[in-house]
């Protein structure tokens, strides 16, 4: 199990340390004292703001590819000079929804392949290709889109003779398909099916013999091996005989295995030489407490990774609504970065919180769900979860479960019930596969149903949506065509409802339960001061039914949150963020919980010592 | 893409072969892993595939010599058999025949995961009483008295000084020829490897299902269309049987049996470990009723509500996993 608390001081360490930006000796105090001697160098190749961990270092390790999210393009970085130049040229947002995601260099650094999303409603709004682009630009070409069979591909390395792209293929399925794609033909050849196991990295050996990649060793647990197999399929072994947890980094080319593992006690980073595909002498200890590592890829005998120094956190605020003043600074639960913290709520007796958890890296598959006093005090449970990611958690009115939304295990996405008391999770419901999940789950007050609002394809209904939380059967509510949002009142009479309107805009609205003609409270632009409505804070009612809060998030995301009363008048600022998610108002009508969803990283090389 | 298999043994050759080889140089059936889990350093030569093969089909194998594996894992029935329950050499064998096809890429062997090698589980069928129920220590010479077996096995094994037929041997011939049995290529793959126009739309309605609402993916994923594990649907709930718990020991694992793989479902009825249910409509009808409710049913069983189109449309695509033209895999040489 996690040990948060080492974790939070020594992530803190981590970030502490990561701050030089010159070349250093890295000899953290731990390694000295147990007599380990670190063998590696590292540097911040890239600090600041705007930095993207999604890409991967050129082979001469002079450039870093990484998304421009103004644009969703792909671009590279020249770690030396800072300058920056997109490979694509999609055009804005407004203008395309599509983007890049992951990528690799060919092994010449003259071109770049990448996943693409490449959405094809209504039949498959999820699909992403992969594509190759010229390191110069260029028109980029499509080489593998399976729609419907691959909606979600991660290239992962390119053979060193430049024929063939390492790619994981995510199946309708869910499950997970290690397969070569021929760079000339878009072939593709399925090296090992891995069922719903992920790796988080693959890499070719430098003769391109051998693919290394990681995996849990089973399908429940988040413990990972490094394996190393041969690209004809002929056999496979570990790469590292250690019933330890670890993960690929990259393999260098000197041909040496580079890894994290907690065979120590905490996450390090070690180098393994490989021989003919197997392991050759003992592992070398190259960098201690290694926490949070997420690596990028090799460029000959270096390592790209990348560190996050802010990630997403529950924070807390405490407000007066009435007088709209803001009592206590809105402040994080808990600092590490090597901590992405999910969705939060307030127990119903307001005793406890609960929050889900995820660790940097990500451990696929696997999230923990964090419930501690609700006065700040020690964490009461720590239950790991095969969950892939939550939407929305709640507490059911009896303080007994927690419901959940999101991707359940196997990546299925639907409405999960989670028993504290024995961390049973069942499955309430499957989300339609072309529909969104349950978006704003509400507990009826016996807790026997639970009101969410369901968008999908017409002519289906959409709007506002009961369900059975034991046999997960739905019973159309109230009709809503464009609701992003929705709360309802606390005697059951009526709604508030967040509406899409023309051109980016939004509004609030009441309406009766029964229908009829909606009240608008609220009209919104993002050109407005405050920026339009950030529908992902949601909108909630005060126990008394005298207030509805709701949020408001300029185009650089930073939030305000807002009251107003469900007649009308003029709204109040509560108090503002740099992110507002998934607001939780506490019973006793003060105590704000909500996600700060910020994420900054920074990328450093790490070379081992000759 | 299609791709014509190399013969079961030469591709198996060329897939084990020691020497690492570039991409493509093994291909195995669509739909297939190249990489095909074998043992270390034991590589199934041509002579080994053959020994097993005859092995396979030899009835010496059994106490009263009156069945071979072949008898209850037919070939022309993608290595299953057409009854319930097949007799073993004492009666019943209280199972059904699971189909052998691409055996060589599970990880557990037998309804109740009993075997974690084909090597293993071999062994097992040749000496169970409710199988073969020949003696290890009485092979050596059933196979001795036939002809050209020593012989044989020094090829394939080569000498062995006290005794080139063993017990051992026998099982990595069998497992060398097993391996071979590889069975891809279905419509079911071409429309997965993107060939939109390889399914009907009564088939691909049939695929929806299959992966959205029916919830077949919960247990029937991947290459195999089996995820390997072990599931309580009730089928023999309250029988002898006890599944899974007959080798854990475990209450909780009571009325556990291994999924099946899927691949040609349509040549292998009846189904279930029991061999219950005749017909894929019957399967349909049962997991669409909500199966057998018993105290550790499986979580993620529950009644699907398909309406009578919908069950056809299931059965369709089941239909379409079936391997093109004859298996692919080799029966006996003639």
């Amino acid at each position: 199990m996690r040990q948060h608390t080492i974790l939070s001081t020594l992530s803190l360490v981590l970030v502490i340390a990561a701050c030089g930006d010159e070349r250093e000796r890295v000899a953290p105090a731990a390694l000295a004292a147990s007599g380990a001697t670190p063998a590696a160098t590292t540097w911040r190749a890239w600090g600041g703001p705007g930095v993207e961990l999604s890409g991967a270092p050129s082979p001469d390790g002079r450039l870093l590819s990484f998304v421009d999210w103004d644009t969703g393009d792909l671009a590279a970085r020249d770690l030396e000079t800072g300058e920056a130049r997109r490979l694509t040229d999609k055009g804005s947002w407004q203008e395309s929804g599509e983007y890049a995601l992951a990528s690799v260099w060919a092994p010449d650094g003259g071109a770049v392949a990448y996943s693409w999303f490449k959405p094809r409603p209504p039949q498959h709004p999820i699909h992403y290709e992969l594509r190759v682009v010229d390191a110069a630009g260029g028109e980029p070409r499509v080489v593998y889109s399976n729609p419907g069979n691959v909606p979600y591909l991660v290239p992962q390395a390119w053979s060193p003779d430049g024929r063939w792209i390492l790619t994981a293929l995510y199946g309708a399925d869910r499950t997970i398909q290690l397969a070569l794609i021929s760079a000339a033909t878009g072939e593709a050849r399925v090296l090992k099916s891995l069922g719903w196991r992920e790796p988080t990295k693959a890499a070719f050996s430098p003769d391109g013999r051998f693919i290394a990649y990681d995996l849990p060793a089973e399908t429940s647990t988040s413990q990972r091996d490094v394996l190393v197999l041969a690209t004809g399929g002929s056999r496979e072994t570990r790469a590292v005989a250690s019933p330890a947890d670890e993960r690929l980094l990259g393999w260098l080319a000197s041909g040496t295995l580079l890894y994290m593992s907690d065979a120590s006690g905490r996450p390090a980073v070690w180098s393994q030489a490989m021989r003919d595909g197997r392991p050759a002498g003992a592992p070398v200890l190259l960098r201690g407490d290694a926490w949070g590592v997420i690596t990028l890829g090799t460029a000959g005998d270096r390592l790209a990774y990348g560190v996050l120094v802010e990630s997403p956190k529950v924070v807390l605020a405490v407000v007066d609504i009435e007088r709209g003043a803001l009592l206590t600074e809105p402040a994080p639960l808990s600092h590490p970065a090597a901590e992405r913290h999910g969705p939060s709520d307030w127990s119903a007796d307001g005793r406890t919180l609960a929050y889900s958890l995820r660790g940097v890296p990500q451990q696929a598959g696997v999230t923990t769900i964090i419930v501690r006093d609700a006065g700040g005090g020690a964490t009461a449970r720590e239950i790991p979860i095969e969950f892939e990611r939550v939407r929305h958690l709640r507490w059911s009115p009896d303080g007994r479960s927690l419901l959940l939304v999101g991707a359940g295990p196997q990546g299925r996405g639907g409405v999960y019930r989670l028993e504290l008391a024995s961390g049973r999770l069942d499955r309430i419901a499957l989300a339609p596969r072309d529909a969104t999940f349950a978006r704003w789950p509400v507990w009826s007050a016996d807790g026997r149903t639970v009101r969410f609002l369901r968008q999908q394809p017409p002519p289906r209904p959409n709007g506002v949506v009961s369900m059975d939380a034991v046999t997960g059967e739905e019973r159309p509510l109230l009709p809503l065509r464009g609701a992003t949002a929705f709360a309802p009142a606390p005697d059951g009479s009526r709604y508030a409802v967040v509406l899409e309107e023309p051109r980016d805009g939004a509004r609030l609205d009441v309406v009766q339960a029964s229908g009829g003609a909606p009240r608008t409270l609220v009209r919104f632009r993002p050109e407005d001061e405050y920026g339009g409505l950030n529908w992902r804070g949601g909108v909630l009612w005060t126990a008394d039914g005298r207030h509805l809060v709701y949020s408001r998030a300029r185009l650089d995301g930073s939030a305000s949150v807002w009251a107003i009363s469900p007649e009308g008048g003029e709204p109040r600022l509560l108090f503002e963020d740099t992110s507002v998610w998934d607001l939780r108002l506490h019973p006793d009508g003060r105590r704000f919980a909500y996600t700060r969803d910020r994420e900054r990283g920074e990328v450093w090389v790490l070379e081992p010592d000759r | 893409m299609a791709q014509r298999p190399l013969t079961p043994a030469l591709a198996l050759l060329a897939a084990l072969a020691c020497a690492p080889q570039p991409p493509g140089d093994a291909a195995p059936p669509l739909g297939l892993d190249l990489y095909l889990p074998a043992p270390p350093d034991d590589p199934p030569t041509a002579a080994r595939v053959e020994l097993g093969r005859r092995l396979f089909h030899d009835t010496a194998l059994s106490a009263d010599s009156s069945l071979a594996c072949a008898s209850c894992h037919r070939p022309d029935h993608a290595f299953t058999d057409t009854v319930a329950q097949p007799a073993g050499v004492y009666g019943r064998t209280g199972r059904n025949a699971p189909s052998l096809h691409n055996a060589g890429y599970a990880t557990s062997f037998a309804w109740d995961g009993r075997s974690d090698s084909i090597e293993e589980q071999v062994l097992r069928a040749i000496a169970d009483p409710a199988e073969m129920a020949l003696p290890h220590d009485r092979l050596a010479a059933r196979l001795g008295a036939e002809p050209d077996y020593a012989a044989a096995f020094r090829s394939a094994f080569g000498p062995n000084p006290t005794g080139d037929i063993t017990p051992g041997r026998a099982a990595r011939a069998l497992a060398a020829y097993l391996r071979t049995l590889r069975a891809g290529d279905s419509r079911a793959d071409r429309f997965r490897a993107g060939d939109t126009t390889a399914l009907t739309p009564l088939e691909r309605q049939g695929l929806d299902l299959f992966l959205g609402r029916a919830n077949c993916v919960a247990c029937h994923g991947g290459p195999l269309f089996s995820d390997g594990s072990f599931h309580n649907t009730g089928v023999g709930w309250g029988g002898a049987d006890p599944g899974r718990a007959g080798v854990t020991g475990r209450a909780e694992d009571r009325g556990l049996f291994a999924t099946p793989s899927l691949r040609d479902v349509a040549r292998t009825p009846p189904y279930m470990h029991d061999g219950s249910l005749p017909t894929l409509e019957d399967v349909i009808a049962f997991y669409d009723g909500g199966a057998t409710p018993n105290p550790l049913l499986d979580r993620e069983i529950r009644p699907l509500g398909l309406s009578a189109a919908e069950r056809v449309a299931l059965v369709a695509y089941l239909r379409a996993l079936t391997t093109r033209g004859p298996s692919a895999a080799m029966g006996p040489r003639r």
